[in-house]
């Protein structure tokens, strides 16, 4: 819960940056902002694991990491990396910028209201309904800034199914490989 | 930029001869070696499929030295990214961190790719890889991927 809040915050705020880089600039300046991340990413990462590990990278960690996370930075490079695919792959830029909202605001906030939460799913006892409801509700509003509402409401009730499943994998890569399978099956 | 342009070219006409060392150094020096092994079949496997599958023209399309095939996803940015992300938390991420970064903008130099094409590339190589890592790692208890060794 301590750990969990601020890294939530942070994982908004980094959503937020996103949007805003490809709603002023456009989709070329968010793929090269993601590309910039994901091996600037990748080199601080990879450094820590080598042993250098400066104060202020550390205190980032420590403040921000999960607590189970199987190597520091993961969750960021992770939704990086998703955020990267998601940018190149999908075909319709206001989707892209759809999804990134939804992976940043119903995530952040599924989680937020998932530990508030006291109603488990009864197919994943880790999630809650709070979560998935959080989820969809912020997910379908912020998705609606940049496509159709119906739209919206129909791409975040599919996500948050997918983010209310156990998958063997973090939900900042199957969230956006999910929306890209999506939007190739049902348009838009 | 002349030269730059002709090792591009280099690394382009040797590329498998590049590739099969690069592999060996992986599979020498980097952590998860069967992961690493099985990520990049897949990268190598799925990227021709997702280029016919997409179906974009490169940005040489109809000049005489382009490439014969389709230009989304770069599959060499693919397979450079299975290997930069396999290299973390080895030194050899000081080479292949930079040697992704080189191939995919060298990609882009020579004219057969996007900016947006290798960086899907990268971006899809990476994902493979992670997904894999991902699932092996969420199972690393069961007796199928203690017995095969598979984080090893």
């Amino acid at each position: 819960m301590r750990v969990e809040v601020p890294r939530k915050l942070v994982h908004v705020a980094f959503g937020t940056l996103l949007i805003a880089i490809g709603a002023w600039y456009g989709e070329a300046a968010l793929v090269a902002f993601l590309a910039f991340s994901f091996f600037a990413g990748l080199a601080i990462i990879g450094l820590w694991m080598l042993g250098y590990q400066p104060e202020f990278v550390a205190l980032l960690f420590a403040a921000l990491e999960r607590r189970h996370a199987d190597f520091p930075g993961e969750g960021a490079l992770f939704f990086v990396t998703g955020a990267l695919l998601l940018a190149t792959f999908s075909t319709n830029f206001a989707f892209t910028l759809a999804v990134i909202a939804i992976l940043s605001f119903g995530d952040g906030l599924a989680t937020l209201a998932g530990i508030a939460g006291s109603h488990a799913l009864p197919y994943n006892k880790e999630k809650t309904w709070e979560g998935s409801i959080a989820f969809f509700a912020a997910g379908a509003a912020f998705a609606s800034l940049f496509i159709p509402l119906q739209a919206a409401l129909f791409y975040a009730a599919l996500l948050a199914a997918v983010e209310s499943c156990d998958f063997p994998a973090d939900d900042n890569l199957v969230i956006p490989a999910a929306a890209l399978v999506f939007q190739l099956a049902f348009g838009l | 930029m002349d030269l730059a342009v002709w090792a591009f070219s280099w690394i382009d006409e040797y590329y498998y001869f590049v590739l099969a060392l690069f592999t060996i150094i992986g599979l020498y020096g980097f952590k998860h070696k069967k992961i690493f092994i099985a990520a990049l079949l897949l990268a190598a496997l799925l990227s021709p499929i997702a280029k016919n599958f997409y179906a974009v023209d490169r940005p040489c399309a109809g000049m005489a030295e382009c490439p014969d095939s389709y230009g989304f996803p770069s599959i060499h940015s693919s397979v450079a990214g299975v290997f930069a992300v396999a290299s973390m938390g080895t030194p050899w991420l000081f080479f292949f961190l930079p040697a992704a970064l080189l191939i995919a903008g060298s990609r882009v130099l020579l004219g057969v790719h996007t900016v947006s094409q290798a960086a899907a590339g990268l971006a899809f190589g990476a994902a493979v890889y992670f997904l894999v890592w991902l699932a092996v790692n969420r199972f690393r208890h069961s007796k199928f991927v203690k017995k095969h060794g598979l984080l090893e």
